[in-house]
């Protein structure tokens, strides 16, 4: 590729890039290619310029049930009013980024190797007399009226709505975040490891009509219990990886494709794997980020914050410029992101500190399930890279892919459920 | 009917007893880094003959090494078909169609070469133009290890050694040539070699499964449009127990041995690979209520490949793809076609030239999207896996937009699947 040509002077002057030595890891276990019985969509858009399409499959011979929730983790500024995912969205001095992090929760239910789907903005409406498409007409969805969800020839997969009524809510076009939905026994609760979901999304541009896609992150279920405590600890869920690898253009490289000069730029969206749905209260992960260019030149931002949902393009501040491709000729780069093993408070006075024991977190939590939320490991991550293609003309096509995992964590994260029968909302 | 048959299937499966499904989990991934490599779908068209747009694909290849040298030995499938006899003889085709009354007859061949990673490197190359000397990273010159001195070779260290890159690890000995034609459409696989060896032989060291790849299919409607479509490789990771032998038959996926072991060099293709779709023609939800500039029909092209190949003997794998097709009725529908080398191709034209009567149709389904199970079958020495990558597009205004993704994978395939490599 012209645009990734080298000097290979450069490296008669001496310039040596350090070796990290990382281990020998085990292989992660969750993944993007499997059915799990919890899976993961880090990126979920409805902002009025993009929208997302969800696409879930049941791949068993089993009827499938799910939790799941959404989390958003769009806020507004506090001065300049405008929306933003953290404090960098807030240009103005003294600015910051009040953000919610507000979960909202919904069931579905899958008939045996049923295929569903539905627009996030709109949600979906379910409608027992809408027809199903015939030959040599349209196949497509109508809007119903009062709710503005779509009506869609097919079998909804709400299981809360019933006949004609909202089988899955829209979020509207104010919402940035995350999807996650547990797999259920039939009381759209008690979790269960049948490891029958399949998840893709696709989000759209709407003025232009491009679209990207990406597999959701599936965790396996191994020995599940029936308490609402999920565990990603290899026992009861796969847990989640060690480290993260994606390959991308440095931040605003330029290449010639098919005669076309592009300028490339990449957004990483990257969430906790823990999850505290029965406190309300969001999660900081921590990640070290190591970017290695062609000659093996690295550089790395370390301590990063994830806190709850992360969606950043790379040149992000909080990236610290590492993947500016004028920055020595990092036109094309490898990136690492290992997690923090550190140990942490995960609740009480002193949330997101560095802990030795439950007795440095004083007022930490408890689940009802019993787990403690005071001095844990800190939580892992999982993502999704976006990239965003340029021409002389403006904005133009965009691709989503999957992070390759490696490592796997041991025993750290959690997703804690409230029971919602015995009323434990906080 | 159907609203019955909803009811009372809604009806009957409230209650039924529901347990852990005890399916094996397929082996091959597209997310973990592995010591065999497969892009299923490569394609280049500098003037859209065969896809409508100029075209080309950006390959991407790392290594998670962290300290040593990798080699990657690459075999590029082209399995561009072409006219035989009418009016378009010798062109490149997709189908008879467009060979002016004569046949479109497949093609296959496959041409290697090598690559060295140094560890952590990243690498990517267009299809079109492949990487040359020139554009090699880390090619020198080094510097000898017994003097501050310049040097391209150990020769002019006077004993010493010519020290080229950090480590002493570099690029030297990668050719990756461009695609031999125009149009192209074909395949890459790349196996970790061990660039220590003599001959050069698989890679059978602790840090065997070290390469990731993923590639970027780029279509340009217009000069000022770039639309990409991208998507992890396929990997296949070295067996822990058997581990990369020597020889150059490799095992993809066998039984286990009686201790529950791997007997195989590599783990195996998945046994059903199932994938989550809209149907052809379906609408766009997203262009419901006339917001979006898409005017929004889908059409969804998989691209499929055989695990297992002879490239000593030039004999492609052949696998029947048996398609198990779901609604979001439970209807199930079922075809089948023969995957020679490689099948890319709209689903609505798996069954049929008339998309609109195929099952993959959103009028013929029922509903815009569907679950589509495929399973190889047959008897060819080279197994039956498949493996492949899936490719929506949606009809804009003025274009279309496009997108790639990975098919889901479950179980492996029973008798494993053999790659022979000269």
């Amino acid at each position: 590729m012209r645009g990734l040509k080298r000097n290979p002077w450069l490296f008669g002057l001496g310039l040596l890039a350090i070796p990290v030595w990382f281990g020998g890891q085990a292989q992660a276990d969750i993944n993007n290619d499997q059915a799990g019985s919890l899976i993961i969509f880090p990126k979920v858009v409805a902002d009025g310029e993009r929208d997302t399409v969800i696409k879930i499959t049941n791949k068993s011979n089993m009827p499938a049930y799910a939790h799941c929730y959404y989390t958003n983790a769009l806020g507004t500024c506090d001065l300049a009013g405008s929306s933003c995912t953290d404090d960098n969205d807030c240009p103005g001095t003294g600015d910051s980024c009040n953000v919610l992090w507000q979960a909202t929760n919904f069931d579905i239910f899958l008939t045996a190797q049923q295929p569903t789907f539905w627009r996030v903005s709109t949600g979906r409406f379910g409608d027992l007399l809408q027809p199903a498409c015939e030959m040599g007409g349209s196949c497509a969805c109508d809007v119903n009226g009062p709710s503005g969800a779509l009506e869609c020839p097919g079998f909804d997969a709400g299981a809360a709505g019933g006949i004609n009524s909202i089988a899955i809510a829209g979020t509207g076009t104010d919402f940035f975040g995350e999807l996650r939905c547990y797999q259920t026994m039939a009381d759209q609760s008690t979790p269960l490891g049948q490891n029958s979901l399949v998840g893709e999304a696709i989000i759209e541009t709407i003025a232009s009509g491009q679209i990207s896609t990406y597999d959701a992150v599936h965790v396996t279920g191994i020995d599940v219990g029936t308490d609402l405590d999920l565990l990603l600890d290899n026992a009861e869920y796969n847990a989640c990886p060690e480290q993260l690898i994606f390959a991308s253009h440095g931040e605003g490289a330029s290449a010639d494709i098919a005669g076309v000069t592009t300028t490339f730029s990449t957004e990483l969206t990257l969430v906790p794997c823990t999850a505290l749905y029965n406190l309300a209260q969001p999660v900081t992960a921590s990640v070290n980020i190591f970017a290695y260019d062609e000659l093996e030149l690295r550089l790395s931002a370390d301590g990063v914050p994830v806190t709850c949902f992360s969606n950043n393009r790379l040149d992000d501040p909080d990236y610290g410029g590492i993947f500016d491709a004028a920055l020595g000729d990092r036109d094309y780069l490898k990136t690492r992101i290992v997690v923090n093993s550190s140990d942490i408070c995960l609740t009480g006075d002193n949330a997101g500190d560095p802990c030795d024991d439950d007795g440095d977190c004083p007022n930490f939590r408890t689940t009802d399930g019993g787990e403690d939320l005071g001095c844990r490991p800190s939580p892992g991550v999982v993502g999704v890279v976006e990239e965003f293609y340029s021409t002389s003309a403006g904005d133009s096509g965009h691709a989503a892919w999957s992070l390759t995992q490696t490592g796997s964590r041991q025993g750290s994260d959690i997703i804690a459920n409230p029971d919602l029968a015995a009323g434990s909302l906080p | 009917m159907l609203k019955k048959a909803r009811l009372a299937l809604f009806a009957g499966i409230v209650g039924l007893a529901m347990g852990p499904a005890s399916m094996a989990q397929a082996q091959t991934s597209s997310d973990e880094s592995a010591a065999i490599l497969v892009w299923p779908k490569v394609v280049y068209d500098s003037a859209g003959v065969l896809f409508g747009d100029p075209t080309d694909t950006l390959i991407n290849l790392s290594s998670t090494a962290t300290s040593s040298l990798k080699q990657a030995h690459c075999f590029l499938v082209n399995a561009t078909a072409h006219c035989s006899g009418g009016s378009g003889d010798g062109d490149a085709c997709l189908s008879s169609s467009s060979c002016g009354g004569g046949t479109c007859v497949p093609g296959w061949n496959e041409i290697d070469f090598n690559v060295f990673i140094t560890q952590e490197q990243p690498l990517a190359w267009l299809a079109s133009d492949g990487l040359s000397m020139n554009d090699l990273p880390i090619v020198g010159p080094g510097v000898c290890s017994n003097s501050p001195r310049i040097c391209f070779s150990d020769v002019q260290c006077g004993g010493g050694t010519c020290q080229i890159g950090p480590n002493g690890q570099n690029n030297l000995g990668t050719g990756v040539p461009p695609v031999p034609e125009d149009p192209f459409i074909g395949s890459l696989t790349c196996i970790q070699f061990d660039p220590g060896q003599n001959p050069p032989a698989p890679d059978q060291s602790a840090t065997t499964n070290a390469l990731i790849g993923e590639a970027t299919v780029f279509t340009v409607p217009d000069p000022n449009t770039v639309d990409g479509a991208k998507y992890n490789a396929v990997g296949f990771k070295a067996t822990e127990g058997d581990g990369a032998d020597t020889d150059n038959v490799l095992e993809l996926g066998t039984p286990l041995d009686g201790a529950g072991a791997p007997t195989a060099d590599y783990d195996g293709c998945a046994g059903t690979l199932i994938f989550n779709h809209y149907f052809d023609g379906a609408t766009d939800p997203v262009a419901t209520g006339g917001v979006s500039s898409s005017n929004g029909e889908t059409s969804t092209s998989l691209t499929l490949v055989p695990c297992g190949n002879n490239l000593l003997t030039q004999e492609p794998g052949a696998v029947v793809a048996q398609f198990l097709v779901f609604n979001e009725f439970e209807q199930r529908f079922s075809a089948s076609t023969k995957v020679d080398c490689l099948f890319d191709s709209p689903i609505s034209n798996i069954d049929t030239s008339n998309n609109a009567r195929s099952i993959w149709s959103a009028g013929v389904s029922g509903t815009l999207t569907g679950q589509t199970r495929i399973q190889g079958v047959g008897n060819a020495a080279t197994g039956t896996g498949l493996t492949g990558v899936a490719t929506l597009s949606i009809a804009t205004a003025t274009a279309s937009t496009s997108a790639a993704y990975s098919l889901d994978q479950m179980g492996s395939v029973a008798a494993g699947d053999l790659l022979t490599i000269p």
